[in-house]
């Protein structure tokens, strides 16, 4: 079969990924879940919200470094504590551009079936699909994509650069510098 | 009138998509990279007009490449604009980097992007209006 053309893999630094499933009042958790991390300043380089009937999973990703933060915070509400799951290691695998086509996301999914790769979480937005899936796996994944898709020559899967952080902008009197 | 050739790097493709959209709508063609390496490809091969770049990005960042670019007598001429997370705290565009390059880039927009502002500044270094 012929190979899918796409523009790139991008693969996360090491998360941890935090579910909040089956409680009661889905959106108010989740809202609540929203406003604790972003007073605390943690951001969620994934959030994805599932429904169906009466089952709910929200899941978002937090790194390494904020996950102490963030189960303490978690733990720490009575109401959300009991509906908590944490999966300790995963990483994010997003593939582009999907350009409005499910046939990515389905390729995507036989891909990591095939392979035997647990897929956690997918959402898409603008260009990618992204998958969350173990993070000791990711390279394995990317294997397991390759065999339906194909990236431009000489092209390998990008790492993420940065790590988006929320801090105060410092202004430096002599014309700024690259922290 | 010709379109002209936009070269888009970042290494979000969220973000490289919307821009490209936004500069596809006001009629620029597009070509894409997603990190520095690939950038120098897309030069070498088709020669943009204006190159949009991002400060940070993986194997080669947007320093570096800018460096490249204006002191290679080949492309010199290209029109950078560089993306910054830092924009607030720059007030030129002659940027220090902590390895010591630096970079003269013809203009520069903060992140998060303000669209109609990138537009502006592309349509003041090129002929489309």
């Amino acid at each position: 079969m012929e190979k899918i053309r796409i523009e790139g893999i991008k693969l996360s630094e090491e998360l941890c990924q935090v579910n909040l499933v089956n409680h009661p009042h889905p959106q108010r958790a989740l809202s609540r879940v929203c406003r604790l991390f972003s007073e605390n300043r943690i951001n969620m380089p994934f959030l994805a919200a599932t429904c169906r009937g009466r089952d709910t999973q929200t899941c978002c990703c937090v790194s390494l470094e904020d996950r102490g933060r963030a189960l303490d915070l978690l733990e720490a509400e009575p109401d959300l504590k009991p509906n908590v799951g944490v999966l300790p290691s995963v990483g994010l695998l997003s593939v582009f551009p999907h350009q409005s086509s499910i046939q990515l996301l389905g390729v995507s999914l036989v891909a990591f079936g095939e392979a035997g790769i647990p897929v956690y979480g997918v959402a898409s937005s603008l260009a990618p699909i992204t998958l969350v899936t173990d993070y000791a796996r990711l390279d394995e994944a990317v294997a397991a994509l390759e065999e339906h898709m194909e990236l431009p020559p000489n092209q390998r899967p990008i790492r993420a650069a940065v790590r988006v952080v929320q801090s105060s902008i410092t202004r430096e009197e002599d014309g700024g510098s690259e922290p | 009138m010709a379109e002209e050739l936009i070269l888009v790097v970042d290494d979000d493709p969220d973000l490289v998509e919307a821009v490209s959209m936004k500069l596809e709508s006001k009629g620029y063609r597009v070509a894409k990279a997603y990190d520095g390496n690939q950038a120098w490809d897309k030069i070498k091969e088709e020669r943009p007009k204006l190159l949009i770049l991002d400060v940070m990005m993986p194997n080669k960042n947007g320093y570096q490449v800018c460096d490249e670019i204006k002191k290679d007598p080949d492309y010199k001429d290209i029109i950078v604009v560089l993306l910054t997370a830092v924009g607030e705290a720059v007030t030129t565009t002659r940027y220090m980097h902590r390895d010591g390059i630096t970079t003269l880039a013809d203009d520069f927009i903060p992140k998060p992007i303000d669209l109609d502002k990138l537009m502006e500044i592309v349509q003041s270094y090129t002929a489309q209006a």
